[in-house]
């Protein structure tokens, strides 16, 4: 049992997700999300873990999906990546699972461009169908590499 | 997993079980002197258990049979099966000095060994039930992972800190020169209540190493070392000392354990987090008495013979040491006895920093529950407190600001290097090497200052060199200057390198956007101008690493911001009579004769939903903005709430890039709120990114 | 006769003087006494005369005195109308006594003595009258006023008597004329004698003697002109209080006229009131009973209702109840569910440490495999709770859902059923008692309008009967008034006669003043304007003459200087003027035919 072959499962939009268990540092429950001006339509706002601040994004909307009103129960999962750390709102977190690495398939071609971008490979577990996420994408993302166009910056003088 | 990190989770247990015995302590003596209520004993329980479930988490089997035999007594006790006669008082005092001893082992203490065999059977013959053997033994090692455990009530302690503080405090009232006992014993409390709220307050606290990424840290300063020969072998010879030293059974630390005196009178209740800034103390005082004296220091590596990890050497560069700012010599004792020069982690400062940051944010929570503390001790006390963190605040900062002449030595021979092989007639000349500069920001710039430096020589001077061939070989000046200025630090690179006919400079574009691009991630400003003597100057202006600063809190639509106060020439209620209005929508503040725009806040921001103010219903604040030399402008917030000291958090990647926006804060009630930077903000709503990002809503 | 010696001449001279100075002195002694004599006698029917008008004037001045004190019965005064009362009478019955020494005759005497004692009994009347007055009890006053029998007998014996007075005074004064007639005659006589004898001797004690005499007599006829002035003051004063009574009266009678027709307007008006509210009680009264009628009636229908709803209301207790237990099942269901919920809570939490720590136990590498067992554990033992907590949850919600169907279908089933009978009934009920309400309000407010108009009724009549009391009573009034204005008419009347007599006498009596004034003062020159008015009035010597006739034309003699007494004493002749004009048929006529009688008289 490695930590490589294990996973932390959760739904958004009652699909199923997961992300490598390495990447995944800890669910946060209740916690006071700031909005944040002229942030990206994905980023909700920044929260305060034990001090530091942490900006929060919807893997919902960065999954290209309606933004829901108020999700029933909201997990926010804090993921670290090599020392950043980002909490994403998810709808509910399910569990970790263990898949051996060779049961890992790549990914099918998804509909939405979004899904393309961020899914790294599939699984099934329980005779689910899950998709695992690259943690690293959904750091580094930008609206751009999905749509394709360049958002200007703001010009900053 | 890191070692150090491991060290950390082992340093946090030991602390949080000490702080558990301690509470226990003094419930036992109340317990003693007032007879055990249900309320005390079942406290006296809790925080067994506490540490039995820590002890056993980590895998201390030894610790945690013992606290189970403690809690089995403790229970019959509860159940009245035992009666708590004097004898059973005596074994419970005996038992928490069992654990007591054993958590100080953890620590590098030492603890006399088979006397815990005799303290289980001694219990378990008090509850005149056989001894029970460890039935669990849970595989070791473990790691930083489970501490989760919640600790004792956040209001509880919140409200118990204060009151031995006094004491301490009353006694380091002159705050200029403050003992160092007194300032040893005060840092030791204060963490103590750091690190309880950080482990409280949050549930399913987490390890606090994770939230040290001093690991990545440690390795960029293995490189940056520049060619300076490391020293491994003395390192490693410590090391070696230092391993052996404690012969108990799990050395977390190599912790250096050379005799600083100041360490002697804390008290073995001390933590961590003080020991080390004792012994940073303990050196700065050392380096303070001798200042010509400049060592090549190696740091205690945090090692653990029986994990097979990779050892991490660190160095600590020459310069860290040489030139700590001479105003401390005024906060600690020079009287001290000599100690051995030590180095000072950064990481260990940076611990310490976020401790301060910690206090900070519960100074802020005490202040918004002023209304709790009546009595005017109390008071005083708070009020003391907040002094107090305030010197901690100055002393640590100071403790993180090195001289420049460090990487200014560097990259004059950096610059030396590549002129000799590119034959160049260059010079560097150096001014103001002892300005200080935040080592990490210094860390920041110090690739893209060298780049940038390469860059002229390589380019510019060779292009210059082509262009002049027929007159004789010039000699090229380079100057680097660093010049304190309040809230800013300026670094100029200038040269008299010519610039060709059209005045662009003949840099490359790389070199140049990297520097800018530095400069701005450490929020400061990156200026080239054309001297009038045909050079080129480079002016890098690096505002302090503010992290604690006085700020507004001021409401706008039911959400907070906070603006800092150094930003903000003044505030002010404008009175109706006063506003202008412009072509229908500008709207112009009559500033004592001078007038500046009035924006309202909503309108820098983009907030829909928000009516820009209108002169009927004119209302809220202005503040003032003379920060921005070019133009002050006024902008207006429906109120401002309080005024505080804030902790100026970094916003993460995502968010960096977003116009106007210099961090986040915790505010009182715990909840983050943006820090606005008024003058970016206008600079965005006057280029028109509101605009465009409109358009892109749209 | 020249023969005689002077001294027998003196003698004789001396003897016939003195014979005549004897014979003069007889005859003038004799005259004198005669004169005197008839002097006395005028002056004794002087006296009776002013007796009559004493005594006609008592009754009058009793009627006025109870008259003022009926109508103004003040009681401080009380004390001086018995005393003014007693003074009058004691007045009166000294008059009467006096007039009782001047009568003759046995019927005279028994008619004054009768006078006494009515008298007497008019003083009773009064005192009881006053008294009355005083102790308002005016129909007692009234009355007496009004029966006053007695005093009308008295007035008749009053009158009576001041007829046989007024026959001595009618002797009396005959007599004094015929006295004065027989004086004149034997002065004449004697005059001439006188002249005879001697003029010198004469005059010397016509002188001597006259002047006394004249003294004497002017005294007398001073006196007597006086009276006469006073009388006749007092008599025109008393024919003034006749006439201010009359007049007081005839107000008093208007005024009460007036009233009486007020009275009867009143009368009018309450008994139309009286009638109306006769009718408004009885109409009330059978309002009152209809609103009872229809109230018990309606009570019977309340009650009918009320028993209905009774029943309605326990059956829907009843149903009522089912609900109840149902929802004290789903209670105790939710009460699970509510438990589920922790235990559910404590699931989440469960699984969220069980999360955080295998993310721990996963960065810790190998080294934390042994605690990424414990944590998968923790989340298995999560995951089972979390099941089972899912699946009992998911029972309870479907038993909460079943209990909240059973009891939402009962409760709608029962509300329908009871909320469609009960509505009806309810609304029925309501109105009823809302109906019965307002009628018991209608018939107590009738009811109560009936008694009130009833005694309003009632009220009326007593005040109708007191109202015609009251105009009865002022009719009575009224009528008395009437009489008493005719009384007072005659009583004006009477005094009115008195009055012209007196008139007629003063008229006399002055002459008579000047005759005696005139030949007292100056008796010679009397004599001598006599003498020289011999031709002058040549009627003097007619009348001498013709003594029978000559009282005839006397009078006319004597009665000229009478046309000149108006300018002396105008208030007689201006009070008859009025009198005549207010009284024509009172006493216009009578006036007339008195004088003329009186003339005939005398």
């Amino acid at each position: 049992m490695t930590i490589e072959n294990r996973f932390l499962m959760f739904t958004v939009a009652k699909e199923r997700y997961a992300i490598a268990l390495s990447a995944f540092r800890e669910v946060v429950v209740e916690a006071d999300i700031t909005p944040v001006p002229f942030a990206p339509d994905s980023i909700l706002g920044i929260m305060s873990v034990r001090g530091q601040m942490i900006s929060v994004f919807d893997l919902r909307t960065r999954l290209g999906l309606q933004r829901t009103e108020k999700p029933v129960e909201t997990s926010l999962l804090i993921l670290e990546s090599r020392g950043e750390r980002l909490a994403m709102s998810v709808d509910s977190v399910e569990n970790v699972f263990e898949v051996p690495l060779e049961q890992l398939t790549a990914p099918p071609a998804f509909r939405t461009s979004h899904l393309n971008f961020f899914a790294e490979a599939v699984t099934q577990s329980d005779r689910q169908f899950i998709v695992i996420l690259n943690s690293e994408k959904l750091f580094s993302f930008e609206e751009s590499f999905v749509t394709g166009g360049k958002v200007p910056l703001p010009g900053v003088a | 997993m890191d070692v150090a990190e491991l060290r950390q989770v082992v340093e946090l247990f030991a602390q949080e079980g000490e702080d558990a015995l301690a509470q226990f302590e003094k419930d036992l003596h109340t317990h003693k002197n007032e007879g055990g209520s249900e309320a005390v004993l079942a406290r006296m329980l809790q925080k067994i258990r506490h540490i039995k479930a820590s002890a056993a988490a980590l895998g201390f089997a030894e610790l945690a049979e013992f606290t189970q035999q403690l809690e089995l007594l403790l229970r019959a006790i509860q159940e009245n099966s035992v009666s708590s006669s004097s004898q059973t008082q005596t074994l419970l005092f005996n038992a928490q000095e069992f654990i007591r001893e054993h958590l100080q082992a953890l620590r590098g203490g030492k603890r006399s060994p088979g006397k815990g065999d005799a303290l289980i059977q001694a219990m378990a013959r008090e509850r005149e039930i056989k001894k029970i053997e460890p039935t669990v033994k849970l595989p070791r090692p473990m790691t930083a992972g489970d501490i989760w455990f919640v600790s004792d009530d956040l209001k509880a302690e919140l409200f118990e800190i204060p009151e031995p503080a006094v004491s301490a405090e009353t006694q380091d009232t002159p705050p200029p020169s403050p003992s160092l006992t007194a300032i040893q014993a005060e840092i030791a409390r204060l963490t103590r209540l750091a690190a309880s709220v950080n482990f409280t307050s949050i549930q399913n606290a987490a390890a606090i190493d994770s939230e040290m990424p001093h690991s990545g840290r440690m390795k960029e300063w293995s490189l940056e070392g520049l060619g300076e020969a490391k020293t491994n072998d003395e390192a490693a010879q410590q090391m070696g000392l230092e391993s052996s030293a404690p012969p108990t059974v799990k050395s977390e630390e190599g912790q250096p354990t050379a005799p600083v005196p100041a360490s002697e009178d804390v008290s073995s209740s001390q933590l961590k987090e003080s020991d080390e800034i004792d012994s940073a103390k303990a050196q700065l005082q050392t380096v303070n008495e001798q200042p010509a004296e400049t060592n090549a220091e190696t740091t205690t590596t945090p090692s653990q013979p029986e994990s097979s990890l990779p050892q991490s050497t660190e160095e600590k560069p020459e310069c860290a040491q040489s030139d700590t700012p001479i105003e401390d010599s005024a906060e600690v004792n020079v009287e001290q006895p000599l100690g051995k020069l030590l180095p000072i982690p950064l990481s260990s400062i940076d611990i310490a920093q976020e401790r301060i940051k910690d206090l900070i944010v519960l100074q802020s929570i005490l202040d918004e529950h002023k209304e709790i503390f009546q009595t005017a001790l109390l008071q005083k006390t708070v009020a003391q407190l907040s002094k107090v963190v305030q010197d901690l605040q100055t002393v640590t900062g100071d403790l993180r600001d090195v001289a420049v002449a460090s990487r200014f030595a560097g990259w004059k021979e950096c610059v030396e290097e590549l002129a000799l092989s590119q034959r160049k007639d260059v010079h560097l000349k150096l001014s103001d090497e002892n300005t200080h500069l935040d080592v990490e920001q210094l860390e920041q710039l110090d690739e893209a200052v060298l780049a940038y430096l390469r860059d002229t020589i390589e380019s510019r001077i060779v292009h210059v060199d082509e262009s002049m061939v027929a007159e004789e070989p010039r000699r090229y000046q380079l100057n680097l200057s660093a010049k304190k200025k309040p809230h800013a630090t300026v670094i100029e690179i200038s040269d008299n390198v010519s610039a060709t006919a059209d005045g662009s400079h003949q840099l490359s574009v790389q070199s140049w956007t990297k520097l800018k691009e530095v400069v701005s991630s450490v929020h400061g400003s990156f200026e080239i101008s054309a001297l009038s003597d045909s050079g080129t100057a480079a002016t890098i202006t690096i505002p302090l690493k503010v992290e604690v600063t006085e700020a507004w809190v001021v409401k706008l639509g039911g959400e907070r911001f906070v603006i800092q106060k150094s930003k903000v020439a003044e505030t002010l209620l404008p009175e109706n009579a006063d506003v202008y209005v412009v072509q229908g929508q500008t709207q112009i503040l009559n500033l004592r004769g001078m007038t500046v725009p009035l924006l309202s806040l909503a309108d820098l921001l983009q907030k829909e939903g928000n009516p820009p103010p209108s002169l009927d219903t004119f209302c809220g604040v202005a503040l003032v903005n003379l920060e921005n030399s070019r133009q002050p402008f006024a902008v207006v917030v429906e109120e401002i709430l309080t005024q505080q000291k804030i902790v100026v958090r970094p916003l993460g990647a995502e968010l960096q890039g977003l116009p106007g926006l210099a961090g986040a804060a915790v505010l009182g009630d715990g909840k983050p709120a943006l820090i606005l930077d008024l003058t970016e903000l206008m600079n965005a709503h006057r280029s028109g990114f509101l605009i465009r990002r409109q358009g892109k809503a749209a | 006769m020249r023969n005689w010696s002077f001294s027998k001449k003196v003698v004789l001279v001396g003897c016939i003087f003195a014979a005549t100075l004897l014979a003069v002195s007889v005859a003038g002694l004799t005259g004198f006494v005669r004169l005197e004599k008839s002097i006395s006698q005028f002056a004794d029917g002087f006296e009776t005369n002013q007796l009559i008008s004493k005594l006609e004037s008592y009754p009058k001045e009793i009627r006025m005195l109870e008259a003022q004190a009926i109508i103004e019965p003040s009681a401080d005064q009380y004390n001086t109308y018995i005393k003014q009362m007693n003074e009058i009478f004691s007045n009166w019955d000294k008059a009467i006594s006096h007039s009782a020494e001047k009568v003759q005759g046995e019927i005279q005497k028994k008619n004054i003595a009768e006078l006494q004692r009515k008298v007497e009994k008019r003083k009773e009347l009064s005192e009881r009258l006053i008294k009355a007055a005083f102790e308002s009890d005016n129909d007692l006053a009234f009355g007496r006023l009004r029966d006053d029998e007695a005093g009308k007998n008295l007035e008749d014996k009053i009158d009576a008597l001041s007829g046989e007075l007024g026959n001595v005074e009618r002797q009396a004064a005959t007599l004094l004329k015929r006295e004065a007639i027989h004086l004149g005659k034997s002065w004449l006589y004697w005059l001439a004698l006188t002249t005879l004898v001697g003029t010198a001797v004469g005059l010397m004690l016509s002188q001597s003697i006259l002047s006394g005499l004249t003294r004497n007599l002017n005294r007398i006829a001073e006196q007597f002109a006086d009276t006469l002035q006073r009388m006749s003051i007092s008599s025109h004063e008393i024919a003034a209080a006749g006439l201010v009574l009359t007049q007081n009266s005839t107000t008093q009678v208007t005024s009460l006229e007036d009233a009486c027709a007020a009275i009867e307007r009143l009368v009018t008006t309450v008994n139309v009131h009286a009638e109306n509210a006769k009718q408004a009680s009885n109409l009330a009264a059978s309002g009152t009973e209809h609103a009872q009628n229809t109230k018990e009636i309606l009570d019977k229908l309340t009650l009918t209702l009320k028993d209905l709803n009774q029943q309605n209301n326990e059956t829907k207790l009843k149903y009522k109840e089912i609900p109840l237990e149902l929802q004290a099942i789903f209670n105790i269901i939710r009460a699970w569910a509510d438990k589920i919920k922790v235990i559910q809570d404590f699931s989440f939490q469960t699984k969220i440490l069980s999360l955080n720590a295998s993310a721990e136990a996963a960065r810790a590498g190998t080294q934390g495999r042994g605690f990424a067992n414990i944590a998968d554990e923790i989340g298995h033992l999560h995951q089972n709770s979390t099941k089972a907590a899912r699946e009992l949850s998911q029972e309870l919600d479907e038993c909460i859902r079943q209990a909240e169907a059973i009891v939402q279908s009962v409760q709608m089933k029962l509300e329908t059923l009871a909320a469609q009978g009960l509505d009806k009934l309810e609304s029925g009920n309501l109105l009823a008692s809302q109906c019965s309400q307002a009628l018991t309000e209608v018939a107590g407010k009738a009811s109560h309008l009936s008694s009130v108009t009833l005694g309003m009724s009632h009220a009326y009549e007593n005040q109708s009967d007191g109202v015609a009391e009251i105009s009865k009573t002022i009719s009575k009034l009224a009528w008395d008034t009437r009489q008493g204005i005719a009384g007072a008419q005659e009583c004006a009347s009477t005094a009115h006669e008195l009055s012209s007599q007196l008139d007629g006498l003063h008229s006399v009596g002055k002459q008579l003043v000047t005759l005696v004034k005139g030949s007292g003062l100056q008796p010679k020159r009397t004599r001598q304007s006599a003498d020289e008015n011999d031709d002058a009035n040549t009627h003097v010597d007619v009348d001498l003459h013709t003594p029978t006739t000559s009282v005839e034309p006397a009078v006319p003699i004597l009665m000229e200087p009478a046309a000149e007494a108006p300018s002396e004493s105008p208030s007689p002749q201006r009070g008859k003027t009025v009198f005549k004009g207010r009284f024509k048929k009172a006493a216009g006529a009578e006036d007339m035919s008195f004088s003329n009688d009186d003339v005939d008289l005398s």
